[in-house]
C-alpha cells in the first residue's frame, strides 16, 4: 500500500487553503479504503512541519507558547486541541515522550489542526508548498511500507 | 474376517485349504448309506484324520461339534435354510461378528496371516483337495441323507477355511498359542506375505477392540499403499480416508473447515483470485524516490522511525467528518471561517466617532465651568486693572 495521488491532492488542498476543492476531493475518498494511506499522509506532514520549526533549537517553553497560540486563534480550535495532547505530540516528533496512551482519532484529529496551523505560519508559496507535499509524501509511504 | 478378503465364499474355502495341497490327502467321499462306501461315522474320522495329517492344525470331531455349538444353528437347520451350496458356502463366508461369536483379537490376527497366502499366491495355487470339496459339499447339501446330521461337517470345508473363525468359536487358542504353532502353512504365509502387511494387520487388530472399523481402515491403507504412485499423486496427499460416525476426520476435527471449503463464497473468492501477485515493479514507481528522505539527516530519520509506529494511526474518522474540519482550517490558517461577516483590519490609525448635535449633562457641565473659569478670570482682571488706576490716581495727589 502506498499513499495515492488523490490523498495528496485533498491533503493539499486543505493546507492551501482551498476547503472548496478540499471538500470536494474529500468526499471522493473512502474512509475505510483511504484512511490508511490519507493517515500516513498526515503523519508525514506532521512530522516535517514540526522539524522545520522547532527542531532547530525550539525548547519546550516553545511549543508550549505556539499551542497557547494556536488555541488562541479561535473558540473553536480552543476547544478543539487539546494542550497536553498537543505538546506530547510535537515533543514525541522530536524524539521525546511517549504517545502511546492517547486516543487513536484524538492523535489523528490534533495532528491535523497543528499540521495546517504550522504550515499557515510558513505562508509557503505554491512551489514551497509542492515541496513539502513531496517530502510529506516520501514519508507517509516509508510509514506504510 | 472376510473384511480383508475380496474374493467370494468359493474363494475362501480355496484359501484355507490350499495351504499344502500336495500334504494333505482328499477325504473319503461320503455317501453314507450306499453299498462300498463309508459310514458317516466312518467317513467324519477319515476327514478329521486327513487334515490332522496334512497340516497340523487339524480340528477333531469334538472341535467341529464345539464349532457347530459356537454358531449356535445344526447342521441340520443350516442345510435347510441354504436352498443350494452356493449359497451355505457364501453363509460359511460370513463373519465371526455376524454369527455372534466372541471377538479373539490374537485369533484373528492369525486368521489374517492365513488368508494372506491367498492374496498373494493366487487362486491358480488352489487347485487340488479344496476344488474337489466344493461339488461334495454341493452333493451333500442336496440332501442326499437329510436325515443324518451327525457327519455332515466332515465334507464341509469350511472346517478348514475360517481356521480363526473355528478357533475364535471354541476358544481353545490363546494368543501364546500362535508363536507355538509349529504350523508350517503359518511359517509358508510368513515367508510368502509381506511382512509390512502383516505386522500392520497384527497391530491394528490387536491395538483396537473394534472388530468391526479397525480392519476396514487397515484394508483401505493396504489398498492406498498398492496403488501406483500416479494414483496416490491424484488421490491426494492423504495416506489414510478416515472418517468418523461417517464425516470425513478433517471435517469432525474442524467442523468450521468443512463449512469453508464446501461454500459457494470460497469459491467465487478463489475465482476472483488473481492469476499472479501485484505488479511490483509498478507499485516501486508508487514510492518516493528517495531524494526527499535522502536529504534528511539520519537523526531526523531515526526520530521519524521511532514515531511511526505509535503516531501513524488511521484517518477514517477524518474523512468521515471532513466537512468539520474545514472551519477549523479556516481558524487555524487566520482567515474567516465559511458563513461568517468578513473582518478586514486596517492599517491606518483609527477614528473616534464624530460628536453628538444635541447637548448632554457632560456638555453643559463642561461649558459651566468652563464659563465659570473664563467668567472669573476675567472679574479678576478687570478688579486688578481698577486697583492699578486707583494707585495712580493717588499717587498723582
Amino acid at each position: 500500500m502506498a499513499v495515492t495521488d488523490e490523498q495528496v491532492a485533498t491533503l493539499r488542498a486543505y493546507l492551501a487553503g482551498e476547503f472548496d476543492e478540499y471538500e470536494r476531493l474529500s468526499e471522493r475518498l473512502d474512509p475505510d479504503v483511504d484512511g490508511l494511506g490519507y493517515g500516513a499522509l498526515i503523519a508525514g506532514g506532521f512530522f516535517e512541519a514540526v522539524d522545520r520549526r522547532f527542531a532547530g533549537g525550539g525548547t519546550r517553553a516553545d511549543v508550549t507558547e505556539y499551542i497557547g497560540d494556536v488555541r488562541s486563534r479561535s473558540e473553536r480550535l480552543s476547544e478543539q486541541i487539546d494542550p497536553v495532547v498537543a505538546e506530547r505530540l510535537i515533543m514525541h516528533s522530536l524524539g521525546k515522550n511517549s504517545i502511546d496512551d492517547v486516543d487513536d482519532k484524538m492523535v489523528v484529529h490534533t495532528q491535523l489542526l497543528l499540521l495546517i496551523a504550522l504550515i499557515g505560519d510558513e505562508q509557503l508559496d505554491d512551489a514551497g508548498l509542492d515541496k513539502f507535499i513531496a517530502t510529506t509524501r516520501a514519508l507517509g509511504n516509508r510509514l506504510l511500507s | 474376517m472376510d473384511i480383508d478378503r475380496t474374493s467370494d465364499g468359493t474363494d475362501a474355502d480355496t484359501e484355507t485349504t490350499e495351504a499344502q495341497p500336495d500334504q494333505r490327502p482328499a477325504p473319503p467321499v461320503d455317501r453314507p448309506g450306499t453299498d462300498g462306501y463309508a459310514s458317516r461315522a466312518e467317513s467324519r474320522q477319515g476327514a478329521a484324520a486327513a487334515n490332522e495329517t496334512g497340516t497340523g492344525t487339524s480340528q477333531t470331531g469334538e472341535e467341529i461339534h464345539r464349532q457347530e455349538d459356537a454358531v449356535g444353528k445344526p447342521e441340520s437347520g443350516r442345510r435347510a435354510e441354504n436352498a443350494s451350496g452356493t449359497e451355505s458356502t457364501e453363509q460359511r463366508d460370513q463373519s465371526p461378528g455376524s454369527a455372534n461369536i466372541p471377538y479373539d483379537a490374537t485369533t484373528l490376527a492369525e486368521a489374517d496371516v492365513r488368508s494372506a497366502p491367498g492374496d498373494s499366491s493366487g487362486p491358480s495355487e488352489d487347485a487340488g483337495a479344496p476344488d474337489a470339496s466344493v461339488p461334495e459339499v454341493g452333493h451333500q447339501t442336496d440332501g442326499s441323507d437329510p436325515g443324518d446330521t451327525s457327519g455332515s461337517l466332515v465334507a464341509v470345508p469350511d472346517v478348514r477355511q475360517p481356521s480363526g473363525e473355528s478357533d475364535v468359536a471354541s476358544g481353545d487358542v490363546g494368543p501364546s498359542s500362535i508363536p507355538d504353532a509349529p504350523d508350517e502353512s503359518v511359517a509358508s504365509v510368513d515367508r510368502s506375505s509381506e511382512p509390512e502387511a502383516v505386522s500392520a494387520g497384527d497391530t491394528e487388530v490387536d491395538n483396537r477392540g473394534d472388530t468391526e472399523t479397525a480392519p476396514e481402515s487397515f484394508t483401505m491403507a493396504l489398498d492406498h499403499e498398492d496403488r501406483s504412485e500416479e494414483a496416490q499423486q491424484e488421490a491426494g496427499p492423504w495416506k489414510y480416508d478416515l472418517s468418523v460416525q461417517d464425516v470425513p476426520l478433517e471435517e469432525f476435527l474442524d467442523r468450521t473447515a468443512g463449512d469453508y471449503r464446501r461454500s459457494d463464497e470460497r469459491n467465487a473468492a478463489a475465482d476472483d483470485l488473481p492469476d499472479e501477485g501485484p505488479d511490483w515493479v509498478e507499485r516501486r514507481s508508487d514510492l518516493p524516490g528517495g531524494e526527499e528522505l535522502r536529504d534528511m539527516d539520519s537523526d531526523k530519520l531515526s526520530r521519524f522511525d521511532k514515531m511511526r509506529k505509535s503516531a501513524f494511526k488511521k484517518a477514517d474518522d477524518i474523512l468521515d467528518n471532513s466537512k468539520e474540519y474545514i472551519n477549523s482550517g479556516h481558524d487555524a490558517l487566520g482567515r474567516p471561517p465559511i458563513g461568517s461577516h468578513m473582518q478586514v483590519r486596517q492599517a491606518g490609525p483609527e477614528f473616534t466617532d464624530a460628536a453628538h448635535h444635541s447637548a448632554t449633562i457632560g456638555d453643559l457641565m463642561t461649558g459651566v465651568l468652563v464659563a465659570g473659569f473664563l467668567l472669573g478670570e476675567g472679574g479678576r482682571h478687570i478688579y486688578r486693572e481698577l486697583v492699578r488706576k486707583g494707585d495712580d490716581h493717588g499717587g498723582h495727589r
